[in-house]
């Protein structure tokens, strides 16, 4: 018992293994003359712009002049495809389509707020700070709620918070957590599950990076580097999976809120 | 319980830290995230998609055109060569037929002119046998009376030299003799 | 156990030197790893289980890969959601 707090305090006051705070992880200085401000530029925000001037060029380069597709055009069509059958046509089904741009701005910006992680000189998912998925879950509450409002009018409050088929004196306990879980968890859970996924992810890269860099200085422990920096290459294609994975999971679950304030049936 | 102790500790922790908490968004990322999803989903909405949609959709047309026009002219050429079968195998059966036709013809003629020619041959066949008899019947009349001139010419010249025996041989002799030279 | 009491015991063990910071720090830190490791098992089963049957009904009705496949996201992403905010109350036990 005596042994943990002591190599706890250690590591602490610079012992061998020095594992950087959470704030050097994941914050950011902005440009010192904005300090403070709502508009002041960091890394985050950086990272926000390159995911619009990244999808962009995507778009930009593909050419749409002719009818067979070439170079980035393959790329661009076979997203459009994949949103359009693989997530729309999947959750919402028929009507789905106007949704397409929503859904295709959805998921370029989470995946490029994503990628960063892996990419060098970044090495930062911008969805690890929790504004990027935080806004973007709110966004799509009021999204799928202004789409239930505009298809089923303010019956969609109620069609919300009481599904059919339930016997009428469990709506006193169904109809409460049916709210809760529509307008509160909804939101909540898509931004925590974003933000937790990244962040969890760039601890792992960092903890094996830095497991790395302290193994190298060290003299015998060396030999366990290899394994360390083999652990850190296969996190970083792991990384790159959890990316695609997280920003396909926050489209198709947009989708399923959208398609579910669409069709009150469902 | 130190689960449930560190619960409150870290309550009371976090009431005295000053520092920001990680979890909390910082307002300025919030800002630029805003700006830059609104900006993106403009630009898809308003810029990227719609040309890209519409020439995706115009190639599906142009792909579904192409492949009814290629069902079309396939329906086509099965009726075309429907028929070409058709004709096919009714000029197969007209060949077949005067094939047949001929043949039927040809032994016709054959049995015909093999009728004929064995009639012809019995025709041949009786004149034969007829002349044949003829000659034989005219060649035992003769036969008959050159022996019976024979025989009397012999007697005659056997009752002529009838005292010598030796004369008559030569008689006989000498007239066997003449009517060998003269048959 | 109460809190100071706690606190105490830690304190006990604390090599000299170390404040009532110190002692407050290992026991979040015991909290959030706790927090954590708890929070992991239920959706480590549930993922085990939900992707195993998804295999299963993807090997029985290959023609049905795609929607059972969109499902099966779906309901790791539900899932996961757990083991998530048992990492988001492990930062906020660590960290804040």
């Amino acid at each position: 018992m005596s042994l943990l707090p002591t190599l706890l305090i250690a590591a602490g006051e610079g012992g061998g293994l020095h594992y950087p705070s959470i704030e050097d992880l994941v914050e950011w200085p902005g440009i010192p003359a904005w300090e403070g401000a709502f508009y002041d530029f960091n890394k985050i925000a950086f990272i926000n712009v390159l995911a619009v001037i990244l999808t962009s060029m995507l778009f930009i380069f593909s050419d749409t002049k002719s009818l067979v597709p070439r170079g980035f055009r393959n790329l661009a069509e076979m997203a459009v495809d994949f949103f359009d059958k693989g997530i729309i046509g999947q959750t919402i089904g028929h009507g789905g389509e106007k949704y397409l741009p929503f859904i295709a701005s959805i998921f370029f910006f989470v995946f490029f707020a994503n990628i960063f992680e892996v990419i060098p000189l970044f090495h930062m998912p911008a969805s690890a700070r929790m504004a990027t998925p935080l806004f973007l879950g709110v966004l799509t509450l009021v999204f799928f709620v202004a789409v239930g409002l505009k298809h089923q009018g303010p019956k969609y409050f109620f069609n919300a918070c009481f599904p059919p088929g339930v016997p009428k004196p469990l709506y006193l306990l169904v109809a409460p957590i049916e709210f809760l879980s529509t307008f509160i968890v909804r939101p909540f859970s898509l931004a925590v599950r974003l933000f937790a996924n990244l962040l969890a992810g760039h601890i792992l890269i960092v903890t094996f990076g830095v497991l790395s860099i302290t193994l190298f200085t060290a003299s015998a422990l060396v030999l366990i580097l290899p394994f360390s920096f083999l652990m850190l290459c296969a996190m970083v294609g792991f990384e790159i999976m959890v990316s695609f994975l997280q920003a396909y999971v926050f489209a198709i679950l947009a989708a399923v809120y959208i398609g579910g304030a669409l069709h009150p049936e469902h | 319980m130190p689960l449930a102790t560190a619960l409150i500790i870290a309550a009371e922790g976090a009431e005295e830290a000053s520092d920001v908490n990680p979890i909390l968004p910082a307002t300025n990322e919030l800002f630029y995230a805003a700006v830059t999803f609104f900006l993106l989903w403009a630009l898809m909405k308003w810029v990227f998609l719609p040309p890209l949609q519409k020439v995706m959709a115009e190639r599906d047309d142009k792909v579904r055109g192409d492949l009814d026009a290629a069902d079309h002219a396939r329906a086509e050429a099965e009726l075309a060569r429907a028929r070409y079968d058709e004709e096919l195998s009714s000029a197969r059966a007209e060949a077949s037929r005067l094939v047949e036709d001929a043949r039927g013809r040809a032994e016709a003629k054959r049995a015909e002119i093999l009728a004929a020619a064995e009639a012809e041959i019995a025709e041949l066949r009786a004149a034969a046998n007829a002349e044949i008899a003829e000659a034989k019947a005219a060649a035992i009349t003769e036969l008959r009376q050159s022996v019976a001139s024979i025989a009397v010419s012999a007697a005659e010249a056997v009752v002529q030299h009838q005292l010598d025996a030796a004369a008559q041989q030569r008689v006989i002799e000498d007239y066997v003799n003449r009517s060998a030279s003269v048959n | 156990m109460s809190v100071t009491q706690t606190l105490a015991t830690i304190a006990q063990t604390l090599p000299d030197g170390a404040g009532v910071d110190d002692a407050q720090n290992i026991a979040a830190a015991q909290g959030a790893g706790m927090a954590y490791g708890l929070a992991a098992i239920g959706p480590g089963i549930g993922i085990g289980y939900l992707v195993g049957q998804s295999v299963q009904a993807m090997a029985r009705q290959p023609e049905a890969a795609g929607m059972v496949r969109t499902t099966m996201f779906l309901g790791i992403a539900f899932t996961e959601a757990l083991a998530l905010i048992g990492f988001v109350v492990f930062i906020l036990l660590k960290f804040a």
